[in-house]
């Protein structure tokens, strides 16, 4: 049985324009042990998937679908379900580690109180345990770190600390939405290599949301594509590489990567951007963009298909 | 942080020395004075009353004089209540006004807050309207019709408490005073309460101590509170220096013997100690209500501790 288990899994949000539908008909399953990356342009929906997943959309958003975590329905599952898996068994590290940990509450506390809510330590063990993860993580003075608040910590010092909270208890799956965006190469590597363990000893299923095409290929062991809230392409990482099957991932291998990019060089830049989500074209989302499309792809949305080892939605995949 | 506040108490010495000398002069330059009211007074007998009270003196002088008596807490003679010194009225009027004005905070705090955070928690339900609907009420209804509208009820109609007048200061006496006091501070603190949480309930880090499986109320505990104080205490502080002048209007309805009354027939008598003295009052009252304001603010957001 797969760790985890997406079918059919919808993000939406009521606004005063009417409902968006961020994130549709995505699918996928993850083995224990195994590394997802997922990657796709900005407002792609892949942070959306994640959270709708975890219970944790903003106020005005819905999920729909089924995700099964080892076996059990975590959408509409009751919060105090959610709250002894959350954090536990499974974590998220998010992309926004600048503005996410609270701005009163000393580091050490934060990560503290994941040990004592979830595995009842008492404070001074959690500490401990919590320095110990800080030098895995090789923050620099973590003692005094442990005593600091967040805005006395650089913005990599605060990602690593985002990183610790999610691995204290040693999750079954771990969600990352670009958890080294803020770091430099070193530390980067760093926490790559942490992760790397994770998932060939400790048999951690990973989710990695990257826009660095160089991670995936040194972490992943299959990436999955999206565009327009859709999972385009899904497919395993040596093929994908080998040969992008949609003309969407063609397109963000082909572009070679510029350093000039406010990303830092990481997103390749494809002519033109993807369409709002309230005029999203009756076709497929990305014909308008598509060198390869012709008049069925604006008018027919490709289902996903599977092609040996891969999944494409593209109508110009042969089969 | 000792330091720290003994050099803000430093500070408010020049403040406070300030205030008192415009306040001095401004009311000397206002037309009238002390025994200008009494139309038919004799201009020998008030000659001599203005004497009695160094009136006569050019103002320089009664400045000199004002400040050589202030060295030793001496506010001078009240000319509205001859035979009492401003020291004595202040040091009666002080504990009515206190207590009213203590209670009715503590009261509007803890009531306000209450209100705001379950508004919060059920926000857009039936519960948030129907408390953003009185809190709406509470703030759109003045004192002087609460007041009367209280009274009327309980004092007049179910004769559960007395009309008015301070009695033997028992609570029965401040019950219905300190409830028209506290309810519009209570709607105020309730929406400000309401607002702050709502918008800290969709802060990062919120999202974060969810994803890291925190019950929702060690998530609101530990992680919404304490920001949510914020605005509240930038809206109580100020609001708390007006504790020691009293509302004017509830200690007037209710024939109340704090210093409220003192402050109005001070300012029309042209009693020129009275005022003085409820002014260095408040001045001493707000300067020191600011420090306990910025003290606080340190302990809820370590962003703003000094170093
Ligand atoms: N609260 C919200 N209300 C309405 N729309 C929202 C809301 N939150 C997100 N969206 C929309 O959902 C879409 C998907 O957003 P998402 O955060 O998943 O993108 P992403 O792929 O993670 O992008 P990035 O790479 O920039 O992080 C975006 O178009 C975004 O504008
Ligand atoms: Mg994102």
């Amino acid at each position: 049985m797969a760790m985890l288990e997406i079918s059919n899994l919808g993000v939406s949000f009521r606004t005063p324009r009417g409902t968006l539908h961020a994130v549709k008909d995505v699918s996928f399953s993850l083995e224990p042990g195994r590394c997802l990356g997922i990657v796709g342009e900005s407002g792609s929906g892949k942070s959306q998937t994640m959270l709708g997943m975890l219970g944790l959309l903003p106020q005005n958003g819905t999920v729909t679908g089924s995700a099964l975590f080892e076996g059990e329905e975590l959408i509409g599952a009751p919060r105090r379900r959610l709250d002894e898996l959350r954090g536990a068994r499974m974590s998220l590290v998010f992309q926004d580690s600048i503005t996410g940990l609270t701005p009163h509450m000393r580091i050490g506390d934060q990560l503290a109180e994941v040990l004592q809510v979830h595995k009842g330590f008492s404070r001074k063990q959690a500490l401990a345990e919590s320095l110990a993860m800080l030098e895995v993580l090789r923050l620099s003075e973590p003692e005094r770190r442990l005593r600091q608040y967040p805005h006395e910590l650089s913005g990599g010092m605060r990602q690593r600390v985002m990183i610790a909270m999610a691995l204290l208890c040693k999750p079954s799956l771990l969600i990352a939405d670009e958890p080294t965006t803020a770091l430099d190469v070193t530390v980067q590597a760093t926490i790559l290599s942490t992760l790397g363990k994770l998932k060939d000893h400790a048999g951690t299923a990973i989710i990695l949301i990257t826009h660095d095409l160089s991670v995936v290929a040194g972490v992943c062991d299959e990436v999955a594509v999206m565009y327009g809230g859709r999972i385009v392409e899904h497919a395993p990482v040596d093929e994908l590489f080998a040969a992008p099957a949609h003309p969407y991932t063609k397109g963000l291998f082909m572009c070679t990567p510029r350093i000039d990019m406010p990303t830092g060089g990481m997103l390749p830049a494809i002519p033109g951007v993807p369409p709002p989500l309230n005029a999203m074209p009756p076709g497929c989302a990305f014909s308008p963009r598509c060198p390869e499309a012709d008049a069925r792809c604006e008018q027919v949305r490709p289902e996903a298909r599977r092609i040996g080892n891969r999944l494409a939605a593209c109508l110009k995949v042969p089969a | 942080m000792g330091g720290y506040i003994l050099k803000r108490l430093l500070i408010g010495v020049p403040t406070l020395f300030i205030i008192i000398t415009a306040s001095f002069f401004l009311m000397r330059s206002a037309p009238g004075g002390p025994f200008d009211a009494e139309v038919d007074l004799d201009p020998a007998v008030k000659a001599n009353l203005e004497a009695t009270y160094g009136l006569d003196l050019p103002v320089s002088g009664q400045y000199v004089r004002f400040l050589g008596a202030l060295s030793h807490f001496d506010f001078g003679p009240s000319t509205t209540y001859p035979d009492r010194s401003v020291g004595e009225l202040i040091s009666d009027g002080l504990p009515v006004t206190l207590r009213l004005g203590l209670t009715a905070k503590a009261l509007a705090a803890a009531l306000g807050m209450t209100a705001g955070i379950v508004a919060a928690r059920n926000r857009n339900g039936p519960i948030d309207a129907a408390v953003m609907g009185a809190a709406s009420l509470g703030i759109a209804l003045p004192n002087f019709v609460v007041a009367p509208a209280l009274t009327l009820v309980f004092g007049v109609y179910l004769h559960l408490l007395p009309v008015a007048g301070w009695g033997d200061g028992s609570a029965r006496y401040w019950i219905l005073p300190v409830i028209a006091l506290a309810l519009p501070q209570i709607a105020a603190i309730a929406r400000i309460m309401r607002g702050a949480m709502l918008e800290i309930l969709s802060a990062d880090y919120v999202r974060t101590a969810r994803a890291k499986g925190m019950p929702e109320n060690r998530v609101l505990w530990r992680h919404v509170m304490r920001a949510a104080f914020l605005p509240v205490m930038t809206y109580l502080g100020p609001a708390a220096a007006a504790v020691v002048t009293g509302s004017v209007i509830v200690e007037q309805l209710f024939g109340l013997p704090g210093i409220g009354r003192f402050f109005v027939q001070g300012a029309m008598n042209r009693d020129y100690s009275l005022v003085m003295g409820i002014v260095i009052l408040y001045a001493t009252v707000l300067i020191l209500l600011n420090l306990l304001v910025d003290i606080a603010y340190g302990w809820l957001d370590p962003r703003a501790r000094v170093k």
